[in-house]
């Protein structure tokens, strides 16, 4: 569905170099700190910015010789930009029936007023959770083959984002081949919907691994200096300094377990995992 | 195509009340003065309400989710030229409807002399939209305001220097002193169409630059 080969795009100090693939009916994560290069990469992918170099296919295509029939198949749920603020959700439902093949006005107004979502108040007037769930429906209403969603639950409380999660939960039981690509800062949002996770840093891809993997292989283990000297660092991939010796991530959680019996071994999240692959040496 | 004319359209609506009181204003002025000077002020403002549809694309960073939509910028562009233009027709249509209502309240005809000077209205319409458009898509609806009022008075010293200059030292033209007034209006609309496809063609150019 999407393919990055040595994307590069350079913004005075910055440069992003990405290879990436998001392959059919796969729900991908891309995670980082902000400014790591996430929007960057969604941006490319969606054709809004010119790459300077290497190469990212969407369906086949360059992304910058997307059709409008190819983007009928793209849903995009993006954190800082929608519809007017000026519009209704009436007026909404009415540009996007003349927009989408597969948009189903009534339906649409159906799930919106499901979700408390007023018909005719201006979206200004809406709440931070109102304005991303209608960004959200507007990326599940037309049948998209491809999910493009930049941080669908940002400055949300967990009621709301459960909701959106479910959301995209349940399209994806309606349209199993759809692929997703999903940017989120809440590593809980991207364990419970994502089969594989990128890991984006100073506009690198730092790790590619499936979410089962990191969540069951990966672990921190937590040394006192002498502990860390006769440690077998071949499984290793971060080591951090800390005030009690040294934080260590391991993609070999099983082998420290059974080697080292009386470690501290602690499970690794996503969140340990940003903070261990970015600020670990 | 239908869906970006749709969102104009409903942004346009957002602001009836404005028009509802431009419309007014309109028909007290075309009581009050003799002119067709409500021709002129109801097209222009028309023009000008279109054309800042383009505002409410650009606020609070629209434009990224406007070409995510199933469009082209090129498809952006003609939409929002189309707009303007039926917009702009429509205000002139309306203020040429008023003009006549009141003259016939009034006892006066509307002579053909008349509908000339109405129907020259178009082509400066156009010049209008083909000068703001473009202008509005390039440095946005803040600092366009200034560029767009530094053009007019660039425009305007031109014009005016050139008149004076003409004046002084040439004589007009025989050609330009036996023009009737059907040339006059045939010229001044090719100058209006000629600019609308310029206008058109760059404002297409400058789109497909933008990054967003």
């Amino acid at each position: 569905m999407v393919s990055a080969k040595n994307l590069t795009k350079n913004y005075g100090d910055f440069s992003l170099n990405v290879t990436m693939d998001l392959p059919k009916g796969r729900i991908s994560g891309l995670i980082g700190k902000n400014g790591a290069g996430k929007s960057t990469v969604i941006k490319s992918i969606l054709g809004l910015i010119c790459p300077d170099g290497g190469s990212i296919k969407v369906f086949g295509k360059d992304s910058k010789e997307l059709t409008p029939e190819d983007k009928q198949k793209i849903g995009v749920a993006l954190s800082d930009s929608g519809f007017s603020n000026y519009l209704t959700l009436r007026d909404c439902a009415k540009i996007l029936d003349k927009m989408y093949d597969r948009f189903d006005r009534q339906d649409f107004l159906a799930t919106c007023r499901q979700y408390g979502l007023p018909e005719n108040k201006i979206i200004q007037k809406f709440s931070t959770g109102m304005k991303a769930k209608l960004r959200v429906l507007v990326a599940l209403s037309h049948g998209a083959k491809l999910l493009i969603m930049d941080e669908p639950t940002v400055g949300m409380d967990v009621e709301a984002r459960n909701e959106i999660l479910d959301m995209i939960r349940d399209y994806l039981m309606k349209e199993e081949e759809c692929s997703v690509l999903l940017t989120s800062h809440i590593a809980t949002d991207l364990e419970g919907l994502c089969d594989d996770i990128y890991l984006i840093h100073q506009g690198k891809i730092l790790l590619h691994e499936d979410t089962d993997v990191i969540l069951s292989d990966y672990a921190v283990l937590k040394v006192e200096e002498s502990q860390f000297r006769k440690l077998d660092q071949k499984h290793i991939l971060k080591w951090k300094k800390e005030s009690f010796g040294y934080s260590c991530l391991t993609n070999q959680k099983q082998y420290y377990l059974e080697n080292y019996p009386g470690m501290v071994v602690e499970n690794c999240g996503i969140d340990e995992l940003i903070l261990m692959m970015t600020g670990g040496k | 195509m239908s869906g970006l004319l749709q969102k104009d359209f409903c942004l346009l609506m957002q602001r009836s009340r404005v028009l509802v009181i431009l419309i007014g204003v309109g028909i007290l002025m075309g009581f009050s003065t003799d002119g067709s000077f409500v021709i002129g002020y109801l097209t222009m403002l028309c023009a000008i309400l279109t054309v800042s549809t383009i505002s409410y694309d650009e606020f609070d960073n629209g434009y990224p989710f406007l070409f995510t939509l199933p469009i082209t910028k090129k498809t952006y562009v003609t939409g929002k030229f189309l707009f303007c233009l039926v917009g702009g027709m429509a205000g002139w249509a309306i203020s040429v409807l008023i003009y006549i209502g009141c003259m016939t309240a009034k006892g006066a005809g509307f002579a053909a002399e008349q509908w000339m000077e109405a129907l020259s209205f178009i082509p400066v319409f156009g010049l209008l939209i083909a000068i703001m458009l473009p202008m509005q898509l390039k440095f946005g609806a803040e600092k366009s305001r200034l560029v767009i009022a530094a053009v007019a008075g660039g425009i305007f010293a031109i014009c005016y220097i050139g008149k004076q200059f003409l004046l002084k030292h040439l004589k007009m033209p025989a050609f330009l002193a036996d023009i009737s007034d059907m040339a006059a209006l045939a010229i001044l609309a090719g100058i209006g169409l000629a600019a609308l496809i310029f206008s058109y063609l760059s404002s297409v150019h400058i789109m497909e630059k933008k990054e967003y």
